[in-house]
């Protein structure tokens, strides 16, 4: 019992005052030079996409870029949930279903007032198969970061915790890869950023066990 | 020792945030007492150096972890939140037989749950709007689990009376909670 007296002293010895909302500063602290890492991944070692400003007046450019976009403010509130004991987001979960659900009405949408000859530039594109690894590579600083979160939180669902901060990276990386991606197809966006960001939310599942323990 | 409630050790956990050293240490002395009951009736005496383990790294995960307590949130239900996560992984780097043990655990009724914990206080809450008599009648038979007719004889009343007056306060404190309800 002494031991435990000793910790006692130890810990108050240590105390330091904790703002309320220390760890809603913590996340940020965390994402921003991810954020940060990622978008020079994007604009320095990828480049942005040459005709950038004819295609920020186009539709498809806004929809591919907000479509990851809001999927990452969801799941840093989901993050927000996991973080602490007990947390289960089940809002970020159905947030997160709502959104993929709208982005493949909208792209079916696109392929019906589109013709069938376009269909494979609308589906498959010209990267369909680079897009989930790029998307990959630009959500990793940020997948360090939410981890880097993670283990100073007190997650107890871990490997939803693990997957909620990957499929947030994912679509952190994939918002920043909008802006160098060349795709002007919505279907494409639904299926190929969309299996990058799960994946991306799969490796964190995966990683959570090992790395999210406490 | 007095066992402090829900109230009590939230004001100190608030106090120890805003780094209030006296606070932090007699919170961290109330939460070890309640921490060793709490293990030792979900593993037994046996395994008292386990129990102490597991008691200093809780208070431990608290300390450093104590950025993720929510203020606005009962103090008890993140605290036991995070007791409950060292016991499961605990029983899980014991080996598999205790794998078996899991299922109890999540069937043991918790105390301190935050439902329990804020239920519990919704009645209370509920209760002091009635008046004493009726406050009685209502513990006696639908909280205590007294007989009508042990209520009547206790009280002097006739067992219609008792029967009533139950069924009204109910009616009342259900209307109550529908009307605070209705004003979130």
């Amino acid at each position: 019992m002494a031991k435990t007296d000793d910790m006692i002293e130890r810990l108050v010895g240590e105390l330091k005052p904790v703002p309320a909302t220390a760890l809603q500063r913590l996340l940020v602290c965390a994402m921003l030079p991810g954020l940060v890492l990622s978008a020079a991944f994007i604009f320095f070692l990828h480049g942005p996409r040459p005709d950038l400003t004819a295609a920020m007046a186009t539709p498809a450019f806004w929809v591919k870029s907000v479509y990851p976009l809001i999927l990452a403010l969801v799941g840093i509130s989901g993050l927000m949930v996991v973080a602490r004991p007990g947390g289960l987001p089940r809002g970020t979960c159905i947030g997160w279903l709502a959104i993929y659900l709208a982005l493949v009405t909208s792209g079916l949408w696109q392929l019906g007032t589109a013709s069938d000859a376009r269909y494979p530039l609308l589906i498959f594109g010209r990267s369909w198969w680079i897009c989930p690894i790029i998307i990959m590579a630009s959500a990793l600083p940020v997948f360090v970061a939410n981890f880097w979160f993670l283990r100073r939180a007190a997650p107890t669902h871990i490997r939803l915790a693990g997957f909620v901060a990957g499929l947030t990276a994912g679509a952190v990386g994939a918002w920043t890869y909008s802006w160098g991606c060349m795709e002007t197809g919505l279907p494409f966006v639904a299926i190929w950023y969309t299996l990058g960001i799960v994946l991306c939310g799969v490796a964190g599942a995966l990683c959570a066990r090992p790395l999210l323990r406490w | 020792m007095k066992q402090l409630t829900e109230p009590e050790l939230k004001a100190l956990m608030l106090l120890s945030l805003d780094g209030d050293e006296k606070a932090y240490r007699c919170l961290l002395n109330m939460l070890r007492h309640l921490l060793a009951s709490y293990y030792t009736r979900r593993i037994g005496q046996r395994g008292s150096a386990d129990i102490e383990d597991l008691v200093q790294d809780t208070l431990m995960a608290l300390h450093q972890r104590r950025i993720t307590y929510d203020r606005e949130r009962p103090f008890t239900a993140w605290f036991f939140t995070i007791a409950r996560h060292k016991l499961v992984d605990h029983h899980r780097r014991s080996g598999g037989r205790s794998y078996l043990d899991l299922e109890a655990i999540a069937d043991v009724a918790d105390d301190y749950s935050e439902d329990a914990v804020s239920a519990s206080m919704d009645v209370n809450r509920l209760l002091e709007s009635l008046p004493a008599w009726q406050v009685e009648m209502i513990r006696n038979v639908r909280l205590e689990g007294r007989s009508v007719a042990e209520t009547a004889a206790s009280s002097g009343r006739t067992e219609a009376v008792v029967k009533i007056s139950v069924f009204r306060g109910i009616k009342t404190m259900a209307a109550r909670m529908r009307g605070e309800r209705g004003e979130d």
